[in-house]
């Protein structure tokens, strides 16, 4: 993979929230790379800043609570950090769309769901009213949306949360984006749903070759879905990996700790349930940032070092980077 | 309403039979108005020390069935009986003494606190009520809970907005804790915690229940967190129980089409695993309208013709396994 | 009003301050009322002369060194008047919201606990609105007759109604909180609930609420005074006095300008207190925090 230029390569993003506290440090230097048809999970505990690293993306932030305060976020080359607005207007939807938890916030509710999606089509690709409604149609049967005609003629709030979920997806891939954004998009769908939108989510990326960045807290869900994981942790990336090569061998401490403390379907098989691993502590305030690793406080391998530096980027192996001094040892089993 | 024992007093603490529970909804102005049937005939048993998780689907039933079993909502019909005493035709005021057996733990953290009132007050509340110690040891009281749920005893002179979610959910516990209980239900209490808060909630439960014996009802949608928890579980599609069995068996040889495809719908934290995900068409029809004989079978991959029209009755499959399933009978 | 005793959220000194360098509004309005309240508190002692006592060589005077804000066609002192006028206004504006927030907490607390009672309640309340609350409160002038005690009982009348809804709207949301639910597994009977789940959640809404019935009261004050409906027409008023300088507006401004002047002065204030009150206990910004 690693031969073919990144589509979007986010480097060292430093984006902070205005509170009364003084400045929070929601993103603290991320870096990643998502490449054609590759898709990575942002994976991490609420507050971690994966939303707002996503947000940032896509300048969607609140433009008097929130800024970008460093760092770059190159599409094909172009950097959206400095980007104008009228620019990233171009960008949205042209190259990169997004969906997200809640889908019936995103939609209108006295707009049919066929004349939405038209309407973007004709704003973005030109289209005639005639045309754009046709390929409204073509578009919700391309999410599998049964009946697609009948369905392009109701309003948001006469469809299940997961056909909204698919509406929203049809209205993401209208323009056909080289990279979608999902923002824990099936989490707040029950569980047979959920698998209904990950396999629509895992054709459409096959049929298009789409790239896509998944955020989640679910590692259930990044296993089924991502190539490349990272995994944040108070607005750090700690740790970033191979799908496989992360599950098998998670090296930093928090993410290890997460794999313990996830209880995993099957556990009754063996007779007794072990305990589950607990993380003690909760995830610390990000007012100031850390002079030193901020999972010390809660991490059972941590020594004076990591109290008073912040722990680098190391490589573990190929494409398998963690942000420790004393990295777990790399031996097999770290699936609990 | 006399309130005497009325007989049949099993080992089980709580006992739920043909527990109904529809509510009425207005459809529109000139709609007629119809009925939801959020609980339609459930049976449940939960024994001293045991949990017994209720899994399913938003929509399900699950948190009607909860609410209806702490009294919190009354039942359209059905027995409820606690240690032994039908508790489901009590009156308001002859309930309340009752319920300091019966405690309940919700799922969010922020709204289940009075923001208003300190965590002393909050814990203070059950043990004056239900007298569970003199007023003078009330604060050694509070302080012995708080440290049984992990928390300084500093905790109760502050507010809950001063506390993270985990330790939120902690305070809640401290407070079904108080009065000694013999049963609480679980609503959801751990799926608005992050994973690694979730074990350790999901910990301290299972500590106080092996030094205190409470049952848990545990109702939950996480088909992980239940089946790590639980003794038995109960798995409710539309209103209805569809399979209950102990857990090893439920996880491990699931026998019925909707317990088995939702099992096969977890994403697991596996990468590379083949899936064999059995493939639901659609969605979870309305309460407002269920289908007639079995509610699965307008979804169900196996369904035949007498599912369209005869309700599948509960049978034993072997001892501790039961399922209500046309295709499944007894070994 | 007595709810000022009883702060909304858990007040430590920290929080007050915060509270005050984040909503100056409240700072300023608090000034401004503090600064009246204190004029009319002292009001005999405050360089005044005798609002009543006529110096009738010195009718019609523009302001000077002697009479500081002029003098009326009667030749009374406008200053003195004024600050005696301030006494009123303020006893009337106090009053009203103090019994019109106790009488719409206690119908809200039943009408949000009872659907019986909710349902008569409501209609006698709806009766009430529909009614505008000037004409409401000439109607029942002209039973009781002019007195400031008829005014506060006329104008809490016309007030309670929407305190009432607004408690009444409280209770039925806050019967729906998880935590309510949780009091009621914890074995508390509903009145207590209401006494210490309900009630210290109202006093938020309720502290925004009195401070506009408060400035509402005020301004209805005056115009009921100003069209002879009011207090009597020998209390010095600032309505009465608006009312008697109607004629002279053209060559003496004052008996007008002054009253008015501190009329929309107070009332402002006190709007101003309701405003930073009702952002800084807003729940939504209150959980930032």
């Amino acid at each position: 993979m690693t031969d073919t230029a990144p589509l979007l390569s986010v480097r060292n993003l430093q984006t902070r929230f205005r509170t009364d506290g003084g400045e929070v440090h929601a993103v603290d230097g991320v870096s990643f790379d998502i490449r054609p048809g590759q898709t990575v999970a942002l994976v991490g505990e609420s507050g971690c800043g994966k939303s707002v690293t996503s947000l940032s993306i896509m300048r969607l932030l609140p433009a008097r609570a929130a800024r970008i305060a460093g760092g770059e976020i190159l599409l094909n080359g172009e950097n959206l950090a400095t980007a104008t607005e009228q620019r990233m207007r171009r960008v949205r939807g042209n190259d990169i769309s997004m969906i997200f938890q809640e889908p019936m916030t995103s939609l209108n509710p006295v707009l049919t769901i066929g004349r939405q999606i038209a309407e973007t089509l004709e704003l973005h690709e030109g289209l005639t009213r005639r045309e754009a409604g046709e390929k409204a149609i073509h578009l919700l049967a391309s999410v599998q949306i049964p009946e697609p005609k009948r369905r392009a003629a109701e309003y948001p709030h006469e469809l299940s949360g997961g056909m909204r979920q698919r509406v929203m997806i049809a209205i993401a891939i209208a323009c056909s984006p080289k990279l979608l954004i999902a923002d824990e998009p099936t989490t707040a769908l029950d569980v047979t749903i959920q698998a209904q939108i990950l396999d629509l989510l895992a054709d459409l990326k096959e049929r298009t070759n789409m790239a896509m960045l998944f955020i989640t807290h679910d590692l259930g869900v990044v296993a089924e879905i991502a190539d490349h994981v990272v995994v944040m942790y108070a607005g750090r990336k700690i740790e970033e990996a191979p799908v496989a090569d992360l599950y098998a061998r998670p090296r930093h401490p928090y993410t290890a700790g997460l794999f313990g403390a996830l209880p995993v379907l099957g556990s009754s098989a063996g007779g007794q349930t072990d305990r589950l691993n607990e993380i003690p502590g909760s995830v610390p305030s990000l007012r100031s940032p850390a002079s030193h690793c901020t999972f010390a406080p809660r991490c059972p391998r941590s020594t004076d070092l990591c109290r008073a530096e912040v722990p680098p980027l190391a490589g573990q192996g190929a494409g398998h980077l963690a942000a420790c001094f004393h990295p777990e040892p790399d031996q097999k089993g770290g699936t609990a | 309403m006399t309130t005497r024992d009325t007989g049949s007093a099993g080992p089980e603490v709580l006992s739920v039979q043909d527990l109904v529970k529809h509510y009425p909804v207005r459809r529109g102005l000139f709609a007629a108005p119809g009925t939801v049937h959020a609980v339609d005939g459930i049976d449940l048993r939960l024994m001293p020390g045991e949990t017994l998780g209720l899994v399913g689907e938003s929509g399900c039933g699950k948190s009607s069935a909860g609410k209806t079993i702490l009294g919190l909502t009354p039942p359209t019909s059905g027995v409820i009986r606690l240690n032994g005493r039908r508790i489901d035709t009590l009156s308001r005021g002859s309930m309340r003494p009752l319920r300091k057996d019966l405690q309940v733990v919700f799922q969010d953290p922020f709204s289940s606190l009075n923001p208003r009132m300190t965590v002393g007050d909050i814990l203070a509340e059950p043990l004056r009520n239900f007298d569970v110690v003199p007023a003078s040891g009330r604060d050694g009281r509070i302080a012995e809970l708080l440290d049984r749920v992990g928390l300084p005893a500093a905790a109760a002179g502050r507010y809950p907005y001063e506390f993270s979610g985990g330790q939120r959910q902690r305070i809640g516990i401290a407070r079904a804790l108080a009065p000694e209980p013999k049963v609480i239900v679980c609503d959801e209490s751990v799926s608005a915690l992050d994973v690694s808060v979730q074990a350790q909630v999901i910990n301290l439960l299972m500590d106080l229940q092996r030094d205190f014996g409470i049952s848990y009802l545990f109702i939950a949608h996480d088909l992980a967190v239940v089946e790590h928890i639980s003794h038995r579980v109960a798995v409710m599609y539309l209103g209805r129980i569809v399979e209950i069995a102990d857990k090893a068996a439920l996880y491990a040889r699931p026998q019925h089409p909707y317990t088995e495809a939702l099992l096969s719908a977890v994403p697991r934290p596996e990468p590379g695993r083949a899936r064999t995900r059995i493939p639901l068409k659609g969605d979870v029809p309305s309460p407002l309208n269920p289908p007639s004989g079995c509610r699965f079978h307008t979804r169900c991959p196996l369904a035949i013709d007498r599912c369209r029209t005869e309700v599948p009755a509960m049978t034993k499959l072997r001892p501790g396994h039961s399922v209500a399933c046309h295709l499944r009978t007894p070994d | 009003m007595t709810d000022t005793a009883n702060p909304p959220v858990p007040a430590t000194p920290g929080r007050l301050r915060v509270m005050l360098r984040r909503h100056p509004t409240i700072l300023w309005g608090s000034g401004i009322l503090g600064l009246v309240l204190l004029l009319a508190v002292l009001a005999p002692v405050a360089f005044t002369a005798d609002p009543r006592q006529v110096f009738p060589l010195d009718r019609l005077k523009p302001p000077t060194g002697a009479h500081w804000f002029g003098t009326d066609m009667l030749g009374r002192d406008i200053y003195s008047r004024t600050v005696y006028g301030a006494r009123i206004s303020l006893i009337v504006g106090f009053s009203v919201a103090a019994c019109s927030v106790a009488a719409g907490l206690a119908i809200g607390l039943v009408a949000g606990s009872n659907r019986w009672a909710d349902a008569v309640l409501m209609r006698i309340l709806d009766g009430v609105m529909s009614i505008p609350a000037v004409l409401l409160a000439i109607a029942l002038m002209a039973v009781s007759g002019a007195g400031i005690g008829n005014v506060i009982l006329a104008l809490t009348v016309a007030e309670t109604p929407g305190v009432a809804r607004l408690v009444r709207g409280v209770v039925l949301s806050l019967r729906e909180q998880p935590f309510i639910e949780a009091a009621v597994a914890s074995g508390s009977r509903y009145g207590s609930i209401l006494l210490r789940h309900m009630l210290p959640n109202t006093v938020a809404p309720l502290l925004v609420q009195g401070t506009y019935v408060c400035a509402a009261a005020m301004l209805l004050e005056a115009v009921l005074s100003f069209i002879g409906a009011g207090t009597p027409p020998d209390v010095p008023s600032w309505g009465n006095m608006m009312a008697e300088g109607r004629a002279y507006f053209a060559i003496a401004p004052q008996i007008i300008l002054f009253p008015g002047l501190l009329l929309s002065l107070t009332v402002l204030a006190v709007n101003l207190i309701g405003d930073g009150l009702r952002d800084a206990l807003d729940p939504r910004l209150a959980r930032q925090h």
